[in-house]
């Protein structure tokens, strides 16, 4: 048995704690204890904008007047077309005033200025998981905790959703064309071994897909990935490698029910596909993974990236690598029934807990 | 006199951003030596986002190494060490907390801004928005501008910089001023405080300003006139903010900070304390250059006996070797291989590296690759790094490294390169040393930890840095200047210190290794033809010098200062083929 450096967590069953957060202060809805659904709003906050008004500019007072002339004060509202200050003319019954050319509320004054804050954006903080609210983060949002199948993935674009999942026809190999898109995909995540090209990218946008989780994306489209509106994630890396059995069996197993295309988080870094399961669980605490003979491990790089197999020995001896590195390594029965031997640094240890 | 508080076991540990390294330090035969080490990945042990799970394992695997106890039932090491249990002392260096978030707020976008952006390359720092005053005519447009950058940026620390020294002050004080409004809007409990590196006159009013409604720190100013830039104090403030507002929020850092024996420092400025210390230990008047090529970032350290300096490339590391994809920058990497390779097949080891940062290279093609990306982010770390230093270590010639008397590298991949000719390559191409210099790798990052130890006990450090923690790779003697190839470079007797000689003549754009193991001297008189200069700053002026061997040997590298490789794909090719043999 040894201590092991890398683990990523492919579990059938298990439980996912996310930290979920508010990107700005705002109100959480939920309490400790509240069941959740995945979509479910759990926060609220707003996005502000900040607007100067140049009245003393627009009066022609100097800036220490501009208390003088204001009608509206610091922590007041006013709406877009409301006077905001005014000067009586030098002529009797005249006057100059300054209309407000924003809503929002007035933050500050200073430098002959008057600050405004707008409301530019209402922002939701969903529940993410399907679970419980296991403690609230004040003013920015919960911990959820829910009960399910996760498959740990290595790269994400960056973007969370929900949806139902949707295995494409030829399985972990297959890349995702456009031409396989038709608007039935619809509010699904469709898991596969790759994605063809950009229209594919593309298409899967224009028919509002929920997501897609690859087994690895052509690094071209790394760039065009990041520009979607939908979560993309990958569960090998970059190149051309079909998606590990095991992650794939896994998603069969659960072709059809509804999952969450989650990122990482202060918990976990890695970001992961969930989908709720009910039960209970039993868990222990988190220690590092050891690896021992019988454990299931995925290659991490090549020639054996993505390739997944049983350990069934772990020699004592090291192996001189035609790069000049000499390294312990662990004898691997891949699941074509090869045995191979692979740097123990080149290994992951697949964790089903 | 703080030095050698603890005579007894030391562990010291380097608790970086993507390994963890432990090192049990003791007495041996009167001095101090390494007696064991163990590493670990600091995070993906586990599913949890725990950093000291991976800081644990380090010390457990160190344990098995040693067969000693030294961690506790609660997962801390034991201090003090009873009954061959636990530790005496305990010491830590750390590069895992994020960087600091800055806001750069200057005059003008070409002069303070420029400079103060590069003074953010001093240390753990990234820029996350900045703000020009000039850059925006209108009065309500700018002050709007500076408000929403720096509420939306939610900066660690506001960078304050402009005007020269005797410069006009007004534009300091508006500028203090609306950054006075848009703190008044900070709703956030803990407002980020204001470093003013700029014209010094104007520090009073500015912390006056300011000071009511944050934490002002005032610094010399960046840029005291148009032609020097100054970036010492700034570095200090950033180092003390980097202290204050990152590392001290590190998961599980309480209960370790009442363990530790000195204060715990960040890794970059251990390894510039023990750059510096080389340069007074062994007086070394040309001054050192140390290069720690880490996983998340690259420290560059020049240190003469009464200067330093120090460039931490953040987000530059092996494992974040991005910006090359990003900027499609491909093409410098692939230029040092010596065979074909799609860009793609390099994107994609690039790419790897950043998401599993620990894998090692199968084939000798995916090592050579890796060791192109190590040279480049070299060369692009160094590039920033001369800068900062020239004042104290000019270079006689533009563009070529000043001729220093030692070279020192460290870092996980410099580390790990099981041939040292080609970690000594890495090192000739990136840095392209000048003069006759030393070379020195730390495979095993030992001084990075070090440097945490020295203020405890100089006698430790010193002893461990002279006995465990360099392999001496060899001398270099590269010649500055340009000849056509096949012209006599160089002529160089070889004195050994057995009795033997030998006298070489050595052509323009060869690379030769002449070898002399370590611990064995040699005297070289070297006369450089009409074309070279031995960094005396005369062209065919000869040197004798005493050297010390190395794994290497004395290393002639006469392919020119500045280095250029042939232009034609092919021959570059053949040529970086033919080093690689030559270097072996």
């Amino acid at each position: 048995m040894m201590a092991f450096p890398g683990v990523i967590r492919i579990s059938p069953y298990t439980l996912l704690r996310k930290e979920r957060r508010l990107p700005v202060m705002g109100d959480v809805l939920v309490q400790p204890g509240t069941s959740v659904e995945a979509s479910q709003v759990i926060a609220k906050g707003f996005l502000s904008d900040w607007v100067c008004l140049d009245v003393i500019g627009e009066l022609n007072v100097s800036e220490d007047q501009l208390e003088l002339f204001l009608i509206k004060k610091p922590g007041e509202e006013i709406e877009k077309g409301e006077e905001l200050a005014v000067k009586k003319g030098v002529l009797p019954f005249t006057s100059y005033s300054y209309i407000s050319p924003v809503s929002g509320r007035i933050v500050a004054t200073g430098m002959g200025q008057v600050i405004i804050e707008t409301v530019s954006k209402e922002v939701e903080l969903k529940a993410g998981l399907k679970g419980t609210v296991k403690e609230i983060i004040p003013y920015y949002g919960a911990v959820v905790e829910g009960k399910g199948a996760v498959v740990e993935t290595v790269w994400a674009n960056g973007r969370e959703g929900q949806g139902i999942l949707r295995i494409l026809e030829e399985g972990k190999t297959s890349h995702l064309r456009a031409d396989d898109l038709d608007p039935g995909n619809r509010g699904f995540i469709l898991v596969c071994g790759g994605v063809e090209d950009e229209k594919a990218l593309e298409k899967a946008a224009d028919i509002r897909v929920a997501g897609i989780v690859v087994g690895s994306l052509k690094l071209g489209l790394r760039k065009k990935a990041l520009s979607m509106p939908y979560p993309i994630q990958v569960t090998e890396g970059f190149g051309d490698i079909p998606m590990s059995s095991i992650a794939f069996e896994l998603f069969r197993g659960y072709e059809g029910q509804e999952a969450s295309l989650l990122l990482g988080d202060s918990i976990a870094r890695r970001p992961c596909v969930f989908i709720p399961v009910a039960g209970e669980i039993i868990t222990a605490e988190a220690s590092p993974g050891v690896l021992k003979v019988g454990s299931k491990v995925r290659g991490s790089r090549d020639p054996y990236r993505g390739k997944c197999g049983v350990v069934q020995e772990l020699p004592r001896y090291e192996v001189h690598l035609e790069s000049g590195y000499t390294v312990s390594v662990a004898r691997v029965r891949l699941e074509d029934g090869e045995e191979v031997e692979i740097p123990l640094s080149n290994l992951e240890l697949i964790d089903e807990t | 006199m703080v030095e050698n508080l603890i005579m007894g076991s030391i562990l010291s540990i380097d608790w970086g951003s993507v390994e963890s390294k432990a090192f049990l330090l003791d007495k041996a035969d009167g001095s101090y030596r390494l007696l064991a080490k163990g590493r670990a990945p600091t995070w993906g042990l586990t599913s949890e986002e725990n950093p000291l799970v991976g800081f644990r394992e380090a010390i457990t695997r160190l344990e098995q190494a040693v067969g000693r106890k030294i961690l506790g039932e609660q997962g801390y090491p034991l201090l003090p060490e009873r009954e061959m249990e636990g530790v005496d002392a305990l010491t830590i260096s750390v590069s895992l907390a994020p960087p600091l978030r800055v806001m750069l707020v200057g005059l003008s976008e070409e002069l303070s801004l420029s400079v103060a952006r590069e003074a953010l390359h001093s240390y753990y720092a990234q820029e996350v928005g900045s703000f020009s005053f000039l850059g925006v005519p209108d009065k309500s447009r700018r002050l709007e501008h500076l408000i929403k950058t720096f509420l939306s940026c939610k900066p660690d620390v506001v960078l304050m910089v402009g005007g020269t020294e005797g410069g006009a002050m007004e534009p300091l004080i508006e500028m203090a001023n609306m950054l006075a409004l848009a703190y008044s809007l900070w709703t956030d409990t803990e407002r980020p405080p204001v470093v003013f590196a700029g014209n010094s006159a104007a520090r009073s009013q500015v912390a006056e300003i300011l000071g009511s409604r944050t934490e002002v720190r005032v610094t010399d100013n960046v840029l005291p006139s148009p032609e020097e830039e100054n970036w010492g104090s700034v570095f200090a403030e950033l180092e003390n903010l980097y202290q204050q507002l990152k590392m001290s929020k590190i998961y599980g850092l309480g209960p370790l900070r009442s363990l530790l024996s000195v204060p715990m420092i960040p890794s970059a400025s251990s390894f510039a304390i023990i750059t510096r210390y080389l340069a007074h230990m062994y007086g070394l008047e040309k001054g050192v250059v140390g290069v720690d090529l880490g996983g998340s970032n690259t420290t560059v350290v020049a240190a003469t006996k009464e200067h330093f300096s120090i460039t931490v490339r953040d987000e530059l590391g092996f494992n974040k070797a991005l910006y090359f994809v990003e900027e499609d920058h491909l093409e410098n990497i692939m230029r040092w291989l010596p065979f074909e390779v799609e860009s793609g097949k390099v994107a994609e080891i690039i790419m790897e590296r950043h998401l599993r940062p620990g894998t090692v290279p199968v084939s000798k093609e995916e090592l050579l690759i890796e060791e192109a990306i190590a040279r480049e982010i070299l060369r692009e770390a160094l590039l920033l790094a001369r800068k900062q230093w020239r004042a104290f270590l000019p270079s006689p010639h533009h563009g070529v490294m000043p001729p220093v008397d030692l070279i020192t590298a460290t870092g996980g991949i410099l580390g790990s390169i099981p041939q040292e000719g080609e970690i000594a390559l890495i090192l000739l191409d990136a840095l392209q040393p000048a003069g006759v210099v030393n070379l020195a790798v730390d495979k095993l990052g030992l001084s990075v930890a070090l440097g945490t130890l020295a203020p405890l006990n100089t006698a430790a450090a010193i002893q461990v840095l002279e006995m465990d923690t360099f392999t001496r790779l060899g001398v270099v003697v590269a010649p500055i200047g340009v000849a056509p190839e096949g012209e006599l470079a160089l002529r160089m007797k070889v004195s050994f210190d057995d009795g033997r000689s030998l006298e070489v003549d050595v052509k323009a754009g060869a690379l030769e290794v002449i070898p002399l193991p370590p611990k064995r001297k040699a005297v070289l008189e070297i006369k450089p033809s009409g074309y070279f200069d031995l960094g005396i700053g005369a062209k065919g002026k000869g040197a004798k010098v005493e050297v010390q061997g190395g794994s290497l040997g004395i290393i002639i590298d006469a392919r020119g200062r500045p280095l250029r490789l042939p232009p034609s794909p092919r021959d570059r090719m053949e040529k970086i083929q033919k080093w690689l043999w030559e270097i072996g």
